[in-house]
């Protein structure tokens, strides 16, 4: 849950930034420099001027966000486009209009319609100013909204641009620029990079807490097999006094348990996803959780796995020796 | 034909810290298949140490020992267990059965192949039909007694050794289950050998040894 919060921001513009890399010039680079360097330059391919602002959502313990790109209303088709997004319901912002578009899964989470209302007019806690009505509903893999950018400009009183840059490949876009101080590059790099470096922290303590977790499970699982084991010596010595050898009275334990490992491990993959289905359609219906189990996850469970099946291994050795299986057969345990 | 010798034993134990003696230079010799064999003597006498060395649990400091060809002195663990499936059967005195499996999945750890109708005939034969599908722990000392005795008998096996298969026993299923034992040995041609102090039992016996001294004797 934790790590989940923290990754807020990589929810917000994890898609977004890997469709296109947001170019922003420090305050003393003139626009024009920026669009005849990019104009140029052979790695580009579509170059849409911008103005950003942030629209709130509700999070599970804290509230999220995510952008709204106001652009000149001619090149919303084509942001559209090339984003592979689609207006499935309503209309585009019109020039010079607080008129708003937003991607299904912000509508759904704010519960919203079109002709509604958003803004810190209707809502103070809003991080969009103003009011915008809701015109359309678009249909894509990102989560924005966008708008016509003249209102921004006279909102914000800037009349500079940040720019969505579309590029044919995926080429360090940083090498286009002499003087890379004059701008700052936002990408799923510098994402990534940024995430991880301002929760270096709390990741470390996430690792921590989950190295304990696992060292406790793997306590609880080999004094849980001692204790079984222990149950069941009786067993093995009518078994080994019925003349089966003790390597395969071994194997067909280890067997036995490779059983209910699997058993277990799919058992408790599948209530997981279960629980998490719960989180998602029922606790937090209103709220943004995208949270799934991935390889990762699956991953933590391997090594208690391991450990159950190596302590079962060496318990087995230290117990089943043909002294102590006599011993418990004869009575003098 | 079975063929049990024991040659020359001699066999210490510790018993609070003291070294006893149990068997000094002592011969046992028993040859038959469908007979009943009783070793009888007091406690403490050495009984079911004979049967812990014919098992192979128990190996004497002195002398040999050979249980239908194979030298139990030279035995190792893969002819052991080979010796314990095939050959040999034991009840020990405690009657060690598995707690978490009915009774009859008790008796089928010593052999899954029994014929079903069969075994049910020996269960009703010894009163414990009813138990059939009951954990030994909700079971009378006397019934789980009679429970590890067809345990031990349905072995496929040519030698069972039967360590006080009595003690638990009224005078009725005493002679019940000596009756089965006499039957069983006789159809199946299989050597029963009873460690006991119980006179009641010399009368189903072919071969009577007493233990004296620190030897044993043939007494019939």
């Amino acid at each position: 849950m934790t790590r989940y919060i923290s990754e807020s921001e990589l929810r917000a513009w994890k898609n977004n930034l890997n469709k296109f890399t947001i170019i922003e010039p420090n305050l003393n680079v003139y626009n024009k420099n920026i669009i005849n360097k990019l104009t140029e330059s052979k790695e580009k391919e579509t170059l849409i001027p911008f103005q950003e602002a942030l629209i709130k959502i509700p999070g599970i313990l804290n509230t999220e966000y995510r952008p709204i790109f106001a652009m000149d209303v001619n090149q919303i088709k084509l942001f559209l486009n090339k984003t592979n997004s689609e207006l499935i319901d309503g209309d585009l912002p019109t020039k010079n209009t607080r008129e708003l578009i937003l991607t299904v899964d912000i509508m759904e989470y704010k519960g919203l319609n079109i002709g509604d209302y958003v803004g810190n007019s209707i809502d103070e806690d809003e991080y969009l100013w103003g009011r915008f009505e809701i015109t359309g509903i678009l249909k894509s893999e990102l989560s924005l909204g966008l708008s016509s950018i003249e209102y921004f400009k006279r909102k914000t009183n800037v009349d500079r641009s940040k720019f969505l840059l579309f590029t044919e490949s995926n080429n360090n876009i940083s090498n286009l620029f002499e003087n890379q101080n004059d701008y700052k590059i936002r990408n799923l790099n510098s994402l990534i990079q940024n995430h991880n470096e301002k929760y270096k922290d709390l990741n470390r303590l996430i690792f921590i807490i989950i190295l304990v977790l696992i060292i406790s499970l793997i306590i609880i699982s080999c004094l849980f097999i001692l204790l079984y084991l222990k149950e069941r010596k009786k067993e093995f010595a009518i078994y080994y006094s019925n003349g089966i050898k003790i390597k395969n009275i071994i194997i067909f334990e280890l067997k036995e348990f490779s059983i209910l490992i699997i058993l277990s491990l799919i058992l408790g993959v599948s209530f997981s996803n279960i629980f998490l289905l719960f989180l998602r359609k029922v606790l937090f219906r209103k709220g943004v959780f995208l949270a799934t189990l991935s390889y990762h996850e699956y991953l933590l469970t391997l090594p208690i796995a391991l450990s159950i099946f190596i302590t079962l291994f060496f318990v087995l050795k230290l117990y089943l020796k043909p002294s102590k299986l006599e011993n418990i057969i004869l009575g003098d345990y | 034909m079975n063929k049990i010798q024991l040659n020359n034993i001699t066999l210490t134990r510790k018993q609070y810290k003291e070294k006893l003696t149990i068997f000094e230079n002592a011969n046992l010799e028993v040859i038959g298949k469908d007979k009943i064999i009783l070793i009888y003597g007091p406690s403490g006498s050495g009984k079911s140490t004979i049967l812990n060395i014919i098992f192979g649990i128990l190996y004497p400091e002195y002398g040999d020992v050979y249980i239908n060809g194979y030298n139990m002195n030279k035995i190792n663990a893969d002819l052991l267990s080979k010796y314990r499936s095939n050959v040999i059967s034991l009840m020990f005195q405690n009657f060690p059965l598995v707690g978490w499996l009915t009774c009859k999945e008790n008796i089928l750890l010593s052999n899954k192949n029994i014929n079903k109708d069969y075994l049910y005939q020996k269960l009703k034969q010894l009163d414990i039909l009813n138990a059939k599908n009951t954990t030994p722990n909700k079971l009378s000392i006397g019934q789980k007694q009679r429970v590890a005795i067809l345990q031990s008998i349905m072995k496929n096996v040519n030698i069972t050794l039967l360590d006080e298969p009595t003690s638990a026993l009224g005078h009725k299923y005493k002679f019940e289950v000596m009756k089965l034992l006499k039957e069983y040995s006789k159809k199946n041609e299989r050597m029963i050998i009873i460690a006991t102090h119980d006179n009641d039992l010399k009368q189903y016996a072919d071969v009577i040894y007493k233990l004296k001294d620190k030897k044993i004797y043939k007494s019939l």
